[in-house]
């Protein structure tokens, strides 16, 4: 209980970018008290990528050289420029010293910026064997099975994939907003077009999207109901003038479909 | 014994100042940052904020860099010629795009995937920075109305030689 009570205070912390240091003196943790008090504003004063601010977490770290929470942070501007060698190796540290933590977060790294889907499954089945609730991925677009997923999806096993995904969204709660998106696309690739038009009209009916038109037009198309498609087209390419499709800041949705 | 001590004190505060100086200087002033390099860089290269050149995702307009990966994937898979080795890993290109849409300041980096430094063969990353440098105008990004220069990057993803993906 305890435990869980920390994880919740240190997660309800990571949203907003900062664990609440608290949580350490609750666990007569001093030294990584002393070591998050340092940083505690740094997100007002200094930007993730300012020298001042690699500075400031590097003596968090002397204070405290487990505190994990400062190796994640520093690894965040790396990550975000694309030096994965140098990410990979503070990941690694935070991994090390809280993994439970941040094991799925380095998963949702792998995946989302390196397309390393196979260190992605290793991670989130790591993290499976931790906890029975492995989570999200930090931007909140899917959860870590939805990610686990589209891996098997990406390395060509998906059935697997599909056996994956339909049955967390049998229970899924919230569906993410672009699940049943993934799922057609999956199926799509499977050639399973009456599965994939179906997810795709769920998806349209959870959140609209642009891009799960597009897909449904491919789809008519295949079964040379070329009338359908072409609405189906036109409806996408109005969507997608309005902006309803699919958004990511930092990279691009796997199985987007550019038109 | 007042000398010893007075240069004991001496040589520990020269220490200590030396790594502070070492600890300053290990970062760039901002994270990724690329510094003009004579002996690769073009010096007709022109910046309109050289001391504020921003990151790739800062941008929100609708022009943002998703909408422009469906060229350059088109162009990277259309001139990439695999090379039958049996070398994997990823390649990153970062460069500094300005507020022309011009780019330079082109650098490499590369790893295995196991996320260690690698050397990928010259044909595999000469061609990749050929191609990267072969598009001569890239997107404008504005901010308050005013064009600025920022950094961008590409990772390619290389299977044996092939490329298979191209992030981000």
């Amino acid at each position: 209980m305890k435990k869980t009570l920390i994880i919740l205070l240190l997660l309800a912390g990571k949203l907003s970018a900062q664990p609440v240091c608290n949580a350490f003196l609750y666990m007569n943790d001093t030294l990584q008290y002393k070591a998050c008090k340092l940083v505690e504003d740094i997100d007002e004063k200094y930007y993730q990528f300012s020298k001042e601010f690699q500075m400031l977490y590097d003596s968090a770290l002397v204070i405290c050289p487990y505190f994990s929470w400062g190796y994640r942070e520093k690894s965040v501007a790396y990550l975000k420029s694309g030096d994965f060698i140098t990410w990979k190796k503070l990941i690694d540290k935070a991994v090390l010293y809280d993994t439970l933590l941040n094991l799925g977060y380095r998963a949702w790294c792998r995946y989302e910026f390196f397309r390393d889907y196979e260190g992605a499954i290793a991670d989130i089945d790591l993290l499976e064997t931790k906890t029975p609730e492995i989570g999200w991925g930090i931007n909140g677009n899917y959860h870590l099975t939805v990610t686990k997923a589209i891996c098997y999806s990406e390395l060509g096993q998906g059935a697997k994939a599909i056996d994956i995904l339909s049955t967390y969204l049998q229970k899924a709660h919230p569906v993410g907003l672009y699940d049943y998106y993934q799922l057609g696309a999956i199926y799509f690739k499977n050639k399973d077009y009456t599965r994939s038009a179906s997810a795709f009209r769920k998806q349209i009916e959870h959140h609209e999207l642009a891009e799960a038109h597009s897909y449904l037009s491919l789809i008519y198309k295949k079964f040379h109901t070329d009338s359908l498609a072409n609405q189906e087209l036109q409806q996408a390419r109005q969507l997608k003038a309005e902006g309803k499709k699919l958004r990511m800041v930092y990279t691009h949705h796997s199985n987007t479909i550019f038109f | 014994m007042r000398n010893i001590l007075a240069g004991t004190i001496i040589v520990f505060l020269s220490i200590a100042g030396c790594q502070a100086s070492q600890q300053a200087t290990q970062y760039e002033k901002r994270i990724g940052d690329i510094d003009f390099d004579p002996k690769s860089d073009d010096k007709n290269f022109e910046l309109c904020y050289p001391n504020t050149i921003q990151q790739y995702f800062a941008f929100t307009s609708d022009k943002c860099f998703t909408d422009y990966k469906p060229y350059i994937d088109s162009v990277f898979f259309a001139s990439y010629r695999s090379i039958p080795l049996k070398e994997s890993g990823l390649i990153r290109i970062r460069f500094v795009v300005n507020c022309k849409g011009q780019t330079d300041r082109f650098r490499l980096l590369a790893m295995n995937m196991r996320y260690e430094p690698m050397r990928f063969n010259k044909r595999i990353t000469s061609q990749l920075l050929s191609i990267i440098k072969s598009i001569k105008v890239w997107q404008v990004q504005m901010v308050n109305g005013q064009p600025v220069d920022y950094y961008q990057y590409l990772i390619f993803k290389i299977r044996n030689g092939q490329l298979i993906e191209i992030l981000p």
